[in-house]
């Protein structure tokens, strides 16, 4: 086992250091000149000249990404062209505004989900079956962004309930977290609906049922606590797209978070940050996955090294 | 493999709660008196943080930097050249050599003198080394005959000396501070002689200035030239158009640059903030590449200066908040010259006619079977792409097939280093007439300043006379004719004079600005 | 499974009824844009701009005063060629890549799965817009980073299914009477992986018109005045405050044509796993 667990270490070293030289790449190849974008259009070529030097952005490329990469192992991402401040620090200035909106998404993906999904099963092939599956299959194909300005013209600009956008308490926090975690709220409502059904029609329901148990206790007791399995194997799914789907709802509701951040500062061609971000998401992965598999194999005997 | 996927789950979520962790603990007319009383914080908002506040390493804006440095010379809301730190100034008679008698006792808030050394040095620093050398390209020598007496000599007579003088850029930086902090300067640190002192700055978020108690030096045409009243600053970078609005609505916010057109008459019906317009200095134009066909025919050119309808441009795309341009310097910028075109279809078809062009079956216009079928590139920026938009229908409408390319901003001025341009759309913000000289001397070409590629010895000549010029009425003299002579030969298609509308709340007094800034030496709140 | 009872199954549900119907008027509608829309979609008419819906411009027009209907009827066209080109670019590099890490294995298919690795490591949205800014503005660089982003999943289909197929009898048959590599996998390998990729192809047409949306709303999309969906609510948004029909209209468009790919991917899906059918159904 501890040779399957090195094996993977192992494999994912390239993998890892792939993706540092594809993120040090990638800011590379986007036309643009940071250094042209601190001075302006009108300045000088000397100060010019002094600033590319100062940003390092005057070596070759490949002592530039060594530097890069010894920056690294001294987990230092740099710092901002744009803000002249440590990508670290501007990241922990932003990292809690973007967790704070992925988790209330997450917990309205989850409370507005799993009893939707209850519901649809429990009275399968009824009105409201249909009506339930029905909006969650319209809930992954609506563009979240779009979720968004509906919100925003129904229950801010008509209904005043709550702010059209901004930061800064959960009045703030409704809005985008409904945008955000609705298309992950009728992924969950679906597959909860049908492992649930799955779970039901097995044995060990029927043996419970047939014992006299109510029908609610043998929901809530047995087949609900089996069916969650694929519900939170959903989850790891989740994250990556909540991340993802981030970028723009912080940008439609104007919070001021990773999101936003990276997006600016691919337009402003500030490229520690935008390395450091995408670097750490890629690494964050990355490892989430190793993690997964070193476990997997430690707890699961049946798994072939 | 359920299971398996799970851990994955688990795997990602942990590790993304551990960041979240690691990065938390990271993180964290009145009198004197009652107007100081009343005056303690007063917040600006601003669209974008600047890169850096030393004026030596950037020529953008830096908007706090005019209530932290002074300069030589000011320029009131007039455009009147006015004192500063200079208290006056004389030209010698071959134009060569400028005398500043300097205010005494002016000091920098590191406890240095801003001395007529001082300036000489800030003077000679930036012409050598600093990103707005153009200003002082014509200074030979800046040297300090005594504490209060500064002499510059030129190399050529240069009577545009006080404009450059009064810019944003001319501010005047403590020597003692601008070595001492090395290429940091202007990051975690700012020194000046102004009336507000450099206290913090929360990158992209605000910056804080706290009151100069010593500062006595005020222009005269202020009404306070003591220390300012407002205890606090705080210039706060907001990018988004609603939250500004909806800031300063509720009074969080004390003053708005650059309101967004779309928040205009919501904020004029708000009887608690007063919104003020003025024609601003910024010119929308579409420009043309002189060396590549179809533009490169003079008739072309002018025939797309009367296909443009300007004032529909003005009231559709940019809802009145700014007037149609029909030349190529901002409206408060002399020479201003009577331009020749209006909105004439008709007028363009014939001269498009005469250079060649006629329509073919599909109405599209021809030439030696070459379809006119041109690239209008654009910047990503809404209200450009919505004027593109705009000129490709008008210009589908003589039958030109034009197609919009858009470009990311910040690649989009490298792109005409390639001289594969022929359409432009662009933007420009300047107040001199300089600025003909800037975009159309054949030297910037290569360097794609020059977006036209407009090469031609008769412009060429006649920047060199001008930039030579020993007084201002020559030097407006010659750029007349350049005007004049761009006009005719068309290389740009002036569309829209974008205005500059501010708005502050109504419980300020004493408010009193210039293009560039909001005076807040006056400022005071009732 | 027998082509026919595959179909059958498919049709027996109402949801890949109502999906394919969805997808049929979408190709109509695209394919005969010009003689649906009353009006032309980049006609301008500033005059009549921001009208809102009603008996001339049945969904309103926008800031130029084009009709939103025409723009909507014409943007299926742009919508279906996204979507079209980018799942060839996406299928094209996953396929041949999933097909040679799964049938030979070893250091293909050690590569192929770092590949795999990478391109998983980024979110969808960060490396499609890092692909656009890098190529530039426009439906080609669409396509393309689009294609880009989704290759991975069409080659972790391929490779599991040539992985428990290359040892399935009918293929070391083939493989014992001397058939070459690229026929038992032209032959063999491909035909029967077909079904998951089609269930995958389906889904991933909706997740396509998803992404260009969000990238025409990041300020990257079709060169105007191409009629986007994704561009159009990109420039509604400015308007949401007093003309939200910009947004409203193109959004339903997505969100109809979407909607018709997910049930007709989930009714494939359905048809082709019995075992879970009866519980779904």
């Amino acid at each position: 086992m501890y040779q399957y667990i090195l094996k993977r270490v192992l494999m994912m070293l390239p993998v890892l250091l792939a993706v540092t030289i594809i993120v040090f790449l990638i800011v590379h190849l986007i036309p643009g000149d940071p250094a042209r974008l601190v001075v302006g259009e009108m300045g000088s070529q000397q100060a010019y000249d002094r600033v590319r030097a100062e940003l390092g952005l005057d070596k070759p490329l490949y002592i530039q990404y060594f530097s890069f990469l010894d920056r690294l192992f001294h987990l230092n991402l740099g710092k901002s062209i744009v803000y002249r401040e440590d990508v670290t620090k501007l990241l922990a200035a932003k990292l809690p505004n973007t967790l704070e909106l992925t988790g209330s998404a997450l917990i309205f993906t989850y409370l507005f989900a799993i009893p939707l999904g209850i519901l649809a099963a429990v009275k399968r092939n009824t009105v409201i079956d249909y009506l339930s599956m029905g909006l969650a299959i319209i809930g992954v194909s609506v563009p979240s962004f779009w979720l968004g300005f509906l919100l925003i013209s129904l229950f801010a600009i008509h209904l005043h309930w709550f702010p059209i956008a901004g930061y800064g308490g959960i009045k703030y926090l409704v809005l985008p977290a409904v945008a955000l975690g609705f298309g992950g709220a009728a992924l969950v409502a679906r597959m909860m609906r049908s492992s649930l059904l799955e779970v039901i029609n097995q044995d060990y329901t029927v043996t419970a049922k047939a014992k006299g148990l109510r029908y609610w206790t043998v929901i809530t007791k047995h087949a609900l606590r089996n069916a969650l399995i694929p519900i939170v194997t959903l989850l790891g799914l989740q994250v990556g797209w909540l991340v993802g789907g981030a970028v723009v709802i912080e940008i439609v509701f104007l919070r001021p978070g990773v999101g936003r951040l990276i997006v600016k500062s691919i337009y402003m061609r500030d490229f520690p940050v935008v390395q450091g971000i995408t670097l750490i998401l890629a690494v964050t992965v990355i490892l989430g996955n190793l993690l997964a598999d070193i476990l997997y194999a430690v707890t699961d005997p049946k798994v072939r090294y | 493999m359920l299971k398996f996927r799970a851990l994955r789950a688990l795997g990602v979520v942990v590790i993304l709660i551990a960041l979240g962790v690691v990065f938390n603990t990271v993180a964290q007319g009145p009198g004197r008196t009652i107007k100081e009383a009343n005056s303690k914080t007063l917040v600006i908002a601003l669209t974008e943080g600047p890169p850096t506040l030393s004026v030596f390493t950037t020529a953008q804006t830096t908007e706090p930097l005019e209530d932290i440095l002074d300069k030589l010379v000011s320029r009131d809301a007039q455009l009147n050249y006015r004192d500063d730190i200079a208290k006056s100034w004389e030209v010698s008679a071959d134009g060569l050599t400028w005398t500043f008698h300097l205010k005494p006792g002016v000091m920098f808030s590191d406890g240095t003198p801003c001395d007529a050394a001082a300036v000489a040095w800030n003077i000679i620093h930036m012409r050598d080394t600093g990103a707005s050398a153009y200003l002082y390209s014509a200074v030979k020598d800046a040297v300090a005959v005594d504490p209060v007496t500064l002499k510059l000599i030129l190399k050529t007579p240069f009577p545009n000396m006080l404009y450059n003088l009064s810019s944003s850029f001319a501010g005047i930086n403590s020597p003692t501070a601008v070595k001492k902090y090395g290429k940091d300067y202007g990051v975690t640190a700012v020194v000046g002689s102004g009336p507000y002192i450099f206290k913090e700055w929360v990158k992209g978020d605000h910056i804080t200035l706290e009151r100069n108690p010593d500062y006595t030096w005020g222009p005269s045409w202020m009404s306070n030239q003591g220390p300012a009243y407002f205890q606090t600053v705080i210039y706060k970078y907001i990018p988004e158009a609603v939250t500004k609005t909806l800031l300063l609505q509720a009074g969080k916010v004390d003053i708005v640059y650059k309101v967004d057109p779309t928040a205009i008459s919501m904020l004029k019906a708000d009887q608690n903030v007063i919104v003020l317009n003025s024609s601003g200095k910024r010119l929308i134009y579409m420009g043309m590449n002189v060396t590549k066909p179809p533009f490169d025919d003079v008739r072309v050119r002018q025939a797309m200066n009367y296909i443009v309808d300007r004032k529909s441009i003005t009231k559709n795309v940019f809802n009145d908040a700014g007037s149609p341009a029909y030349n190529y310097l901002t409206p408060n910028v002399q020479p201003q010259v009577e331009s020749p075109y209006t909105y004439d279809p008709q007028k363009a078809s014939t001269l498009l006619a005469e250079a060649g062009w006629t329509k073919n079956s599909n109405g599209i216009l021809e030439k030696n079977g070459q379809q006119f079928a041109i690239t209008l590139w654009v910047d990503a920026i809404t209200a450009r792409v919505q004027v593109a938009t705009v000129l490709q229908s008008e210009m589908a409408e003589v039958g030109i097939k034009a197609k919009i390319q858009q470009f990311d901003p910040g690649s989009y001025g490298a792109m005409f280093k390639t001289g594969k341009q022929q359409a432009f759309i662009r933007l420009y913000e300047w107040d001199n007439m300089d600025i003909l000289e800037w975009f159309f001397n054949s030297k910037r070409i290569d360097s794609g300043i020059n977006k036209t590629r407009m090469n031609n010895p008769l412009l060429d000549f006649l920047f060199v006379k001008a930039e030579a010029m020993p007084t201002l009425e020559e030097r407006t003299f010659v750029y007349r004719l350049v005007h004049e002579y761009l006009l005719e030969q068309s290389p740009w298609v002036p569309i829209f004079y974008p205005a500059l509308v501010r708005a502050y709340r109504s419980d300020l007094g004493g408010y009193k600005a210039t293009l560039d800034h909001v005076y807040l030496l006056d400022l005071y709140r009732k | 499974m027998k082509k026919h009872k595959l179909l059958f199954n498919f049709f027996k549900s109402t949801n890949a009824i109502i999906g394919t119907s969805i997808i049929i008027l979408f190709l109509l509608t695209a394919l005969l844009a010009p003689y649906l829309a009353p009006q032309p979609p980049n006609a301008q008419s500033l005059k009549n701009a921001l009208t809102p819906p009603g008996r001339e411009y049945l969904l309103g027009t926008d800031e130029f005063g084009r009709s939103i209907l025409s723009r909507i009827i014409f943007g299926a066209r742009v919508s279906l060629n996204i979507t079209l080109l980018a799942s060839i670019v996406a299928l094209g590099i996953g396929v041949p890549l999933g097909a040679l890490a799964g049938y030979y294995g070893g250091v293909l298919d050690f590569i192929v799965e770092g590949l795999v690795d990478i391109t998983w490591a980024f979110p969808v949205i960060l490396a499609a817009l890092a692909i656009m800014f890098i190529l530039g503005t426009g439906l080609h660089s669409i396509m393309i980073a689009i294609g880009v982003v989704y290759w991975a999943g069409y080659a972790r289909i391929t490779r599991g299914q040539f992985l428990a197929l290359r040892e399935e009898e009918y293929v070391q048959a083939a493989r014992a009477v001397g058939a070459s590599n690229l026929r038992i996998i032209w032959r063999h390998l491909l035909p029967n992986s077909l079904a998951p990729l089609l269930v995958q192809l389906s889904l991933g047409m909706g997740q396509v018109i998803l992404l260009e949306a969000s990238l025409s709303f990041l300020g990257l999309g079709a060169q105007p005045p191409t009629p986007s969906w994704g561009s159009m609510l990109s420039k509604g948004q400015a308007y949401l405050l007093n003309a939200s029909w910009l947004t409203l209209f193109p959004g339903l468009a997505i969100m109809l044509v979407v909607l018709g790919f997910n049930l007709i991917g989930d009714g494939l899906r359905d048809a082709l796993d019995p075992r879970l059918s009866h519980t779904r159904k």
